[in-house]
């Protein structure tokens, strides 16, 4: 499975298709705090790439791939920036989800 | 996909040098014809520009080179003599031949540069010595794959690309002295769903300096992004050449601006001005610095950093600034600099980099062949150099077309795959239809409707008219004159008689027989063969045909004529024959016969064996000849044709070709059988017998079984061992066997049942079953059921 999904953490592996990228879009939209790992992701594919760019997706872990990197460039600086502290921040954002929802999550 | 595109551009390839070899073989007689001349040049760069959409650089420089000169010719700075035609026509056959190689292979041959180099120097010769004797410079062809674009020309968007990467690759084109390309990729919104990854792709580009994805429209909320359209534009520079750039992104030219851009684009203004008059002030101090004969650059980077120093970064002299920076830290300075320092004082004009006449002639140098870009070249080179001309717009758009009027008449292009998928989903309806018959029988036999077995039946008859008519049509549409494969041969003719000193007239007849692409496509080479043939050995010198009283001038006749569904050619010449006891002699040296054989031949089985390879006839250089006969025979063979052979010493020879005149239909007969549950089919030509073995009738040789059938000893063969199925059953009582030939033997094919004969469409496998020994390709049968029709050579 090269999207693995924690509680608040995607987790990319190996090569990502463009199949995952609407699990993954899904799965972003359903949390207030989303992190990504990067870090063992080989390649993957622009819709992905596309998804990570137009959403708030944090990168927790850049990808390995100079190129991911250049092109995720917003993103990673998006994601260094929200960090710090990006979970309680995030988690005091605006509520657009139901808060059961993380009770979801945790079980 | 690519593989689509290369056809349609052999296509149309093709055309072009035939349009051009048209034009050049009337200026050869008329030199002086302008018209013409443009036909040849036009033609020539539009196969120029379609050629750069591919990896063919051998063909593509081949192509220019001749453009060059025909560019020259019509721009009356050259003079077409015999020489200069020859030449262009000698590359062109060069190409003719590529794209022949083209087509089969998919690529040029290895030696493909190698074999260009002397051809091309050839033609710079002539280019260079027009343009001395010119006295003129500037070179008119223009056009280069990767050719810069003229400063000041390049695309707006290159502004989203941040300052500093711009300045960087300026820094690594000055340093490399090598133009680096900006490309801006949009893929398709529907990219994805194409089974395209764009960002796979901008990661095969070589020496990228910078990566960018942006959102093509804004990007909409999370809950509302569609994450199966693409919305990004990628934005790449690189040091990578326009070549391997425009091959990366061949397959999405339309979506993609490659642009080579020139030294002076990299540097844009941007922002307000802030001071224009310390700008005026700034040029004026440094405009006598760079007059000097040998300026002090860094004086010239001393005054610019002050001045930088003294400027708000986002001014927009200071973005200029900053860009004069780099090009002062070159370590060759750049002609251009000049050209920035005024822009500067003026107020640094958004368009500082265009070509000014005034200014320009302030900073001569190697920047007028720049600023000089060819307008003449512009249409067609830049509009493929952008790659957003496919092959067919390329085809369609030179500028100035005498025929632009006519565009309206031009012939439908239709790529040849599309016709084969229809030839193809064609003959997939005719087995398809014959499901008819059966369903029919059953609802008569089975379900006792014979009104509605009826009412199939004749609905079968009208389906079967019309798919009989759909094949014809889609064969129509296949068909091409004969005439199309012997325009090369008159000249070939010429040549060569002329280096040989004979004396040939060629005399063509039924040249608008028509026949299938591909037929006439594997008729091409062996006519040529056989053509070679009868001037080289057919034909006597002149001295001896006077001698032997013929006219001086020899004969051959190529005459094409339909013969039922078979196209026949006949090739006779009125040379010398073939020598008999020669071929006779030969065959018996070569080992082909014994002497007692030899002696025996009657005249005409002699001749024939011209065809045997080995047979060397009047001499040493005959002994290609030879090979090229049995070549001939053995192509024609392939193609499912004939040839026979006629000569008479003195009188002459003739060479009778019989080909189908379409291409062998695509259903075949095959046999079905059961094994295992499965259902194969063998092709029915390969089927001697079927039938029941008894268990006692079988023997056992050497481990393997064997049975007597009509005298003879046949190996049986289990399908279900060789297929790898299950454990043979227990052979109990009869076991039905299927005799087919293998080559010159028989096998005795044991299977579980036999299902009777089906007319099906034979679909070679394809991926991971490519490989799978035994089997030719799977077909469907009226019942629906899915048949591997076997290989039984591999049986043996």
């Amino acid at each position: 499975m090269p999207i693995g999904y924690l509680n608040v953490t995607a987790v990319c592996e190996g090569v990502c298709t463009v199949d995952e990228a609407g699990p993954l879009l899904n799965w972003l939209n359903a949390r207030r705090v989303a992190l990504v790992d990067l870090g063992e992701a080989a390649q993957v594919h622009t819709a992905i790439v596309q998804v990570l760019l137009a959403t708030n997706a944090i990168i927790s872990a850049a990808p390995r791939d100079p190129l991911l990197c250049e092109v995720l460039a917003p993103a990673l600086e998006r994601s260094k920036q929200a960090r710090p502290g990006s979970l309680s921040r995030q988690a005091t954002a605006p509520v657009r989800e139901p808060p059961s929802d993380a009770a979801a999550d945790a079980a | 996909m690519t593989h689509a595109l290369l056809e349609q551009f052999v296509t149309e390839a093709r055309d072009l040098v035939t349009q051009s070899c048209d034009a050049l073989g009337v200026l050869e007689s008329t030199p002086d014809d302008a018209e013409l001349v443009h036909a040849a040049v036009s033609a020539v760069r539009t196969l120029k520009g379609a050629s750069k959409l591919f990896e063919i650089a051998p063909l593509t420089r081949l192509v220019h080179e001749s453009e060059d000169l025909l560019a020259m010719a019509h721009a009356a700075r050259l003079e077409l003599t015999p020489d200069i035609v020859n030449l262009l026509r000698a590359s062109l056959d060069q190409v003719a031949s590529w794209l022949r190689d083209l087509e089969i292979e998919g690529a040029l041959p290895e030696d493909a540069s190698e074999k260009a180099a002397p051809q091309i120097a050839a033609l710079a010769a002539f280019a260079a010595g027009a343009q001395a004797a010119a006295g003129d410079g500037s070179g008119d062809g223009g056009g280069d794959p990767g050719a810069l674009s003229g400063p000041g020309s390049a695309p707006a968007w290159l502004d989203h690309i941040p300052e500093a990467d711009r300045l960087a690759a300026l820094a690594t084109c000055l340093d490399t002295g090598a133009p680096v390309h900006a490309i801006r990729y949009a893929p398709d919104a529907q990219a994805f769903a194409d089974g395209e990854d764009p960002l796979h792709r901008v990661g095969k580009v070589p020496h990228r300096l910078l990566t960018r994805a942006t959102a093509a429209a804004p990007w909409p909320t999370a809950a509302e992004l569609d994450p199966f359209v693409c919305n990004l534009i990628f934005e790449i520079l690189t040091t990578a050449d326009h070549e391997t750039l425009t091959t990366q992104f061949r397959d999405v030219a339309h979506q993609t601006d490659i642009v080579a851009v020139a030294e002076e684009d990299w540097i844009r203004p941007a922002g307000d001005l802030a001071d224009a008059a310390a700008c005026a002030t700034f040029a004026a101090d440094v405009a006598p610095l760079l007059a000097k004969a040998a300026p002090d650059w860094d004086d010239v980077r001393e005054a610019t950093d002050a001045f930088l120093a003294r400027t708000p970064d986002a001014a927009r002299e200071a973005t200029l600034l900053r860009g004069l920076r780099v090009a002062l830290s070159a370590d060759t300075v750049p002609h251009w600099v000049g050209a920035l320092v005024t822009a500067i004082g003026e107020g640094c004009p958004l368009n500082w980099a265009a070509p000014r006449p005034t200014s320009e002639a302030s900073a001569a140098g190697p920047g007028d062949l720049l600023g000089a870009a060819p307008a003449d070249d512009g249409d067609t080179a830049s509009a493929s150099d952008r790659g957003d001309a496919s092959p067919h717009d390329a085809q369609r758009s030179p500028a100035g077309n005498p025929h632009t009027g006519a565009e309206q008449d031009a012939p439908l292009r239709i790529d040849e795959a599309h016709i084969d998928r229809m030839t193809a989903l064609i003959d997939e309806l005719a087995a398809a239809k014959n499901a008819l018959p059966a369903l029919a029988r059953r609802a008569g036999k089975v379900h006792g409707w014979s009104d509605m077995s009826h009412a199939l039946k004749e609905h079968h008859g009208v389906v079967d008219r019309i798919v009989r008519e759909l094949q014809e049509a889609v064969t129509a549409v296949r068909m091409r004159p004969v005439g199309d494969i012997l325009r090369p041969v008159p000249r070939m003719v010429r040549d060569l008689s002329a280096t040989l000193g004979k004396e040939v007239e060629v005399v063509v007849s039924g040249e608008e027989t028509l026949a299938d692409r591909t037929v006439l496509e594997s008729l091409a080479d062996p006519i040529l063969h056989i053509f070679r043939n009868a001037v080289v050995h057919g034909i006597e010198p002149v001295d001896v045909r006077v001698a032997a009283g013929k006219p001086d001038v020899g004969t051959i006749h190529i005459a094409a004529v339909q013969d039922g569904d078979r196209i026949v050619i006949e090739i006779g010449d009125d040379g010398a024959g073939i020598d008999t006891d020669r071929v006779r002699t030969c065959a018996v040296e070569s080992g082909l016969i014994d002497g007692a054989g030899a002696a025996d031949l009657t005249e005409k089985d002699a001749a024939a064996l011209v065809f045997a390879a080995g047979v060397a006839t009047a001499d040493r250089a005959a002994e290609r000849a030879g090979s090229d006969l049995a070549a001939v025979r053995r192509e024609i063979v392939e193609a499912g044709g004939t040839v026979s052979l006629s000569s008479e010493r003195g009188k002459g020879t003739r060479i009778r070709l019989s080909l189908p005149m379409t291409r062998r239909p695509a259903t075949t007969r095959v046999m079905t059988v059961e094994c295992a549950g499965n259902l194969y089919g063998v092709p029915m030509d390969l089927v001697h017998e079927t039938l029941r073995i008894p268990t006692n009738g079988l023997h056992k040789v050497a481990n393997r079984d064997i049975a007597l059938w009509r005298d003879a000893v046949v190996p049986i063969v289990r399908l279900s061992d060789r297929m790898a199925l299950r454990p043979p059953l227990p052979a109990e009582g009869d076991e039905p066997v299927m005799m087919v030939a293998v080559g010159t033997e028989r096998i005795g094919l044991a299977v579980d049942a036999f299902h009777g004969p089906a007319n099906v469409v034979i679909t070679p496998l394809d991926g991971v079953l490519a490989d799978v020994p035994g089997s030719i390709g799977t077909a469907l049968t009226d019942e629906g059921r899915v048949c591997i029709v076997l290989d039984v050579k591999e049986f043996a």
